[in-house]
């Protein structure tokens, strides 16, 4: 099995006291379709909500649009495959168009409001947005681990590196601060 | 150490208002000579404490220049501070090390040869530079030369490297700024009423004014008020506060632009309160500019701040109490105060009666038209009562102005406030102001501090309560109590409304206007109201007007000092009131911004694709393409194209749009958005397909494959794949009703060209499950199979000429594949091709690039894509123009051509004939690409023609490097014309 | 730096989008008339006043229609194009 390289080769892990940063390797399978939230069962899933489930994280990017991050790719396509019957709903692997890195600690919000305009101290658990970080386009998913609050951070894949370094370049302050 | 502290003349025992560390000393040079400074001294109180009064020379006339605000608001202490040119010394923190210089002297701030412009001020009057010095036009050069040099301000070094810039988002329900007595008021309304406040100061403490007043109360009260308040504020959990931060522009929907140091702080806000205060401003008298005339704020900010005074006998000018109240101050650190002039007629009683206990003379309804000069600073002023029937001569070095003020209210202005001139108060008061947006204190022209505290609670409350609701949605975002905090804005509001009307004037109404020789209004650029008075003579009458000619209010001051009275003066001489005059609009930046800090954080997105790292190591010569970097070659782009075009070579082209297109109204979608056919394409095959915009010019060019039914594979050129992918989505989103999934799967594939007469034999080496055989697998079909083991996607196309597949694989095994097929070509000579070979060879096919070879105007007919263009078809966007355009015909058209002489022009080189030009040429088309072909051994391109040139071998005249070259026009393509190679 | 509601997103700086030009209608590309079609291609109200426009949002992929005072800034709404 040949291993999906990975757009953050030679990028180091930051792993400050108060700000960690690395790289976060997840597939995703993209779902659109106006049926889509019926198939998913997700109706309930407002835009920006994240809902974790037994294959991963479902998020819902749009009326008819959602990502979800699993390990499973292929095994979660089949599931969902099954339930669209005749509807119109597209399901693709996007896992090899992103990169992903994983922004936790106390000083996160600190280091996000250096490369993005969005108000962190409103970003709730659970929630995502679709913005722009460091210019590029980004989805942004907020998942705590514990008690520190953690982002995941996903761009398209030739932007990765990029967005890492500035990213990284941002957090230098707060890390052991 | 001990020797250099002594050298502080003017240095002042201890007080608790300093806020100099004496415990820490620092040194520096100004002018070559060292210095000695306390932590927290700024450049101009450390040189002021050692006695020094000249601090710069004036624009134009080099006249010596003393501190005159000490605040950060007059050109009078700019130095250059090592490799920073326009330093404001009286703001800027005293380091140790720091070099500092005089600015635009020569030889020396002491000794300034240009002072002698002076001398011939009459020739040098405003605007001078639109009538003298014009013939001989040829000398201009030379002029302009001394002029420059003569003129200007600091120097800037060419060679300094870019320091470390930061940026930070921030956001706030309410922001207040300016931090004085009104701005923490105001912060601590809001954040009572549960507001997030952000509370921006751009000076290293809190207080305001309150750090360096107060005679009358005792000084150590008002400074002991300032503090307790400051400490409150801090201590707020809901105050955020940011000292030494530049709140410099109030943008749309209150987005606030500030610097702190090296970082620019981006700050969103619902509400703003804007107490920034008010600018003290100086009269205008003859030499009105001398060293040692000084604002009464600045004399205090040295007292009190500084602990440094700077004179022995002072005058004092004054229409307000500040201006007693410093003259008080003054006496008790042991100033001879040799007169006070007050240009009010009623003065305030109990200080008078202090000041005439201390044997000081009182006149009031007196003002001062005329200062002397000894040597370097101010000797004596002229003083004159407002009648005109008294006058007196009185020896000082230090005349003290506190005759008037201007409110600080430039973001106001900014976010759309309106002022009116205010008869009683002689100021600009606030008329109107903009939603959720707010002023208090002596912005508004309350100088009293009743009033000044009322208004701050008032506008943090009403601050408050315009945050609390959400915009479109006008629902509760913040805990409030609604009904109290509107009750407590009615409150304030009544009260303040019956103070307002009781408000004294603290400015004067009068200024000296003498129209002598050298009263500054402008202190920036040496405007005097003479010149003034001559640029109104000379028809420059409109304030507006009268800014540019003479430039008054457009130096470093940017008006601070000298607005109201170039109003004044313009008014006086137009014969309007100062409301008929009308103001100038203000615009950001309030203060200087380092333009680093605007730049911010250095983020400069790049892409690369999966294959970058390899064409690194390979010694590719990279270059930008849009946002992507891409190999241009790898040390011999005419060794690539002889590979390719013999044995066989491999390009990266991950950076292709590409796009996934599902639905069963796919057909119908591409009908409509290419102009040529494609309902019948059928599975496994693969067109060529142009896109034009409503107008018909060609947008965007690719090919597209059917690999299912319900499932195409289309591709766009790297710089248009944004741009269409928001074009189908803005056709399927604003009204077609067309069941269609887009996905941009630019990112999810590598794609590679492996082309060249040996592509099938290497592709063979690695390629599961196609059958590879031309009749199998013909010229524009797709297939689908596994390359070196993983699932990949073919298409046949031919952008080089030669047998060509493109092969499309999941991006995370883009470096596997291209590797396993490097590795399989090895044995056929297999080399890596760049931009610039593909370049050369589809140029040698006659291939156009859109946006290169085609230009904003082109439509397809033009452009060489007739044969594509089915107007026949029902509708496709463009057809509507394309039909309505080709009923002109055609005028001009994209044409092959070559160079019979072997000259290589450049891409834009434009041809010419003999016509009505310039030059007695006129420009009738262009060349858009040329290259020398290495395959046809001659030069080759394409160019843009009248069309009735466009004949093969018809010959015309292209500027060639400002020679005329022969260019004739030729067949396309250039190569391989039955395109046998593609089709093998 | 206007604050815009993206109808998907919500409040976004006006940085994050893409202005798309007044909202026109399209004639009916097969039977129209050359002055009315330039009319479509090139004129456009330029209004002092509430103007309808579209933007697009980079970031989700939405196109919608704002009505802009193009005075004051002001935004009065921002929908998607309603489904007849």
């Amino acid at each position: 099995m040949i291993e999906i390289a990975s757009p953050l080769v030679g990028k180091v892990d930051l792993a400050g006291e108060q700000v960690k940063l690395s790289e976060l390797r997840t597939g995703l399978l993209h779902i659109r379709g106006k049926a889509a939230e019926q198939v998913l069962n997700a109706a309930a899933m407002a835009v920006g909500d994240v809902l974790k489930t037994d294959e991963g994280l479902l998020v819902r990017l749009r009326r008819d649009e959602f990502v979800l991050l699993t390990e499973e790719v292929n095994a979660a396509t089949e599931r969902i495959a099954q339930q669209i019957g005749d509807q119109h709903v597209t399901l693709t692997d996007i896992t090899h168009g992103r990169g992903g890195m994983t922004l936790s600690g106390k000083r996160v919000n600190d280091v996000l409001a250096k490369v993005c305009a969005l108000d962190f101290g409103k970003f709730v658990n659970y929630h995502a947005a679709q913005s722009s970080l460091a210019k590029v386009r980004a989805l942004i998913i907020r998942h705590d681990g514990g008690d520190l609050p953690t982002h995941h951070i996903i761009v398209d894949r030739s932007m990765a590196a990029y967005v890492w370094d500035v990213v990284w370049d941002a957090a230098q302050e707060f890390a052991h601060a | 150490m001990a020797s250099s502290i002594s050298m502080q003349t003017h240095r002042l025992p201890p007080a608790p208002s300093q806020i100099i560390n004496r415990e820490k000393v620092v040194t520096f040079t100004f002018e070559g000579k060292e210095y000695s400074a306390y932590e927290g001294d700024t450049i101009a109180s450390a040189l002021a404490a050692a006695g020094i009064t000249t601090f710069s020379r004036s624009f134009k006339y080099h006249r010596r220049r003393g501190l005159l605000c000490c605040a950060g608001n007059c050109p009078n202490c700019l130095v250059q501070v090592g490799e920073e040119p326009n330093v404001r010394s009286c703001v800027t923190p005293a380091q140790q090390g720091m070099k500092v210089g005089a600015q635009n002297v020569f030889p020396s701030l002491d000794v300034d040869m240009m002072s002698s412009t002076q001398l011939v001020d009459r020739f040098l009057p405003a605007g001078f530079y639109y009538k003298a010095f014009m013939r001989p036009a040829a000398l201009w050069p030379l002029y302009e030369k001394v002029l420059r040099n003569a003129a200007g301000l600091g120097e800037v070094d060419t060679d300094a490297q870019p320091g470390y810039y930061d940026k930070v988002y921030k956001h706030a329900d309410v922001t207040v700024v300016g931090g004085g007595l009104a701005g923490m008021q105001s912060a601590l309304a809001a954040a009572d009423a549960d507001a997030r406040v952000i509370l921006i100061e751009s000076e290293a403490q809190l207080g305001g004014h309150l750090r360096y007043s107060g005679q009358s109360r005792g000084e150590t009260a008002v400074h002991i008020q300032a503090t307790s308040l400051a400490a409150k504020v801090a201590a707020h959990p809901n105050i955020e506060v940011m000292k030494n931060t530049l709140a410099f522009g109030r943008y749309d929907h209150n987005w606030i632009g500030a610097v702190q140091g090296n970082r620019l702080i981006k700050l969103r806000t619902k509400s703003l309160v804007v107490a920034t205060g008010a600018y003290e401003i100086p009269p205008v008298f003859e030499n009105n500019d001398l060293p040692g005339i000084m604002l009464g704020s600045a004399v205090r900010r040295l007292i009190h701040l500084y602990g440094v005074v700077s004179g022995t006998t002072a005058v004092v000018v004054s229409a307000n109490p500040r201006g007693l109240e410093t003259a008080l101050k003054l006496i008790r650190v042991g100033v001879k105060v040799a007169a006070v002039a007050d240009m009010r007629a009623e003065l305030d009683a109990e200080l008078v009666a202090q000041l005439q206990e201390h044997g000081v003379i009182v006149l009031p309804q007196t003002t001062v038209i005329k200062a002397e000069s000894g040597m370097t600073r101010l000797e004596s002023v002229h003083l004159r009562s407002l009648d005109g029937c008294h006058q007196r001569e009185v020896s000082c070095d230090l005349l003290v102005l506190s005759t008037g003020f201007m409110p600080a209210n430039e973001l106001l202005l900014q976010a759309g406030a309106k002022v009116a001139w205010d008869e009683t108060l002689n100021e600009f008061v606030l008329a109107s102001l903009p939603e959720n947006v707010f002023a208090a204190g002596e912005v508004t022209g309350s100088h009293n501090e009743t009033d000044i505290v009322r208004e701050g609670e008032l506008a943090g409350l009403q601050a408050a309560l315009a945050a609390g609701f959400d915009g479109n949605n006008r629902a509760q975002s913040l805990r409030l109590r609604v009904a109290p905090l509107q009750a407590r804005i009615d409150e304030l509001q009544t009260e303040i409304k019956q103070t307002r009307e009781q408000r004294t004037a603290w400015t004067a109404a009068q200024l000296a206007e003498q129209a002598g020789k050298k009263d500054f209004v402008c202190f920036c650029e040496d405007v005097t109201s003479k010149d003034i008075k001559q640029s109104i003579d000379e028809g420059y009458d409109s304030m507006e007007l009268l800014k540019r000619y003479s430039t008054v209010s457009m130096g470093p001051c940017q008006g601070k000092m000298c607005n109201v009275n170039a109003l004044r003066v313009c008014a006086h001489y137009n014969g309007q009131t100062i409301s008929e005059t009308g103001t100038t609009t203000t615009r950001p930046p309030v203060k200087p911004v380092m333009m680093g800090a605007l730049g911010g954080r250095l983020m400069e997105p790049v892409r690369v694709t999966p294959m970058h790292d390899w064409h690194v190591k390979r010694g590719a010569k990279m270059m930008n393409a849009g946002v992507w970097k891409r190999p241009e070659h790898y040390g011999n782009p005419i060794e690539e194209v002889r590979a390719v075009r013999e044995r066989v070579g491999l390009i990266d082209i991950s950076t292709l749009g590409k796009f996934h297109l599902h639905g069963k109204d796919v057909p119908a979608l591409l009908e409509r958005l290419y102009v040529n056919r494609w309902r019948k394409l059928g599975v496994g095959r693969v067109r060529y397909g142009v896109m034009l915009n409503n107008e018909a010019v060609v947008m965007d060019d690719g090919v597209t494959a059917c690999l299912r039914d319900d499932f195409y594979y289309m591709t766009a050129t790297s710089s248009g794949a944004s741009s269409v992918y928001e074009w189908i989505e803005s056709w399927l989103q604003g009204g077609w009703k067309l069941d269609v999934h887009l996905l941009d799967a630019t990112e999810l594939r590598a794609a590679m060209n492996l082309t060249g007469p040996y592509a099938r034999e290497v592709l063979q080496k690695v390629c599961e499950g196609i059958d590879l055989s031309n009749a199998a697998f013909p010229y524009m079909h797709a297939r689908e199979g596994k390359v070196a083991g993983i699932d990949a996607l073919l298409l046949r196309v031919g952008f080089t000429g030669e047998l060509g597949y493109e092969i499309h694989v999941p991006s995370g095994y883009g470096l596997h594949v291209w590797q396993a097929l490097m590795s399989a070509g090895k044995e056929f000579g297999i080399l890596p091709f760049g931009v610039e070979a593909q370049r050369v060879m589809r140029l040698e096919k006659g291939h156009i690039i859109v946006g290169q070879d085609t230009d904003g105007l082109s439509n397809p007919l033009e452009s060489g894509l007739e044969g594509l263009v089915k107007l026949d078809k029902e509708d496709f966007i463009g057809k509507t123009s394309l039909v309505f355009a080709s009923e002109y015909g055609i005028e001009k058209r994209l044409v092959g051509f070559e160079m019979p002489d072997g000259t290589l022009p450049e891409e834009g080189n434009q041809i010419v004939r003999v016509g009505n030009g310039p030059i007695g040429l006129e420009i009738i088309g262009r060349i858009t690409s040329v290259r020398r072909s290495p395959t046809l051994n001659k030069v080759i391109g394409l160019c843009w023609l009248p069309a009735e040139m466009c004949d093969v071998g018809q010959e015309f005249s292209i500027r060639v490097r400002g020679e005329l070259k022969r260019g004739r026009v030729a067949k396309l393509p250039f190569y391989d014309a039955e395109g046998v190679r593609l089709n093998s | 730096m206007i604050l815009l509601t993206c109808p998907n997103c919500g409040q976004r700086n006006v940085s994050e989008f893409r202005f798309g030009g007044e909202t026109v209608q399209r004639p009916s590309p097969t039977e129209t008339t050359r002055a009315t079609w330039a009319e479509y291609l090139y004129m456009r109200k330029n209004v002092l006043g509430v103007q309808s426009e579209w933007w697009y949002h980079g970031a989700c992929g939405c196109w919608f229609i704002a009505e802009r005072h193009t005075k004051t800034q002001e935004i009065l709404e921002t929908y998607f194009l309603p489904e007849k």
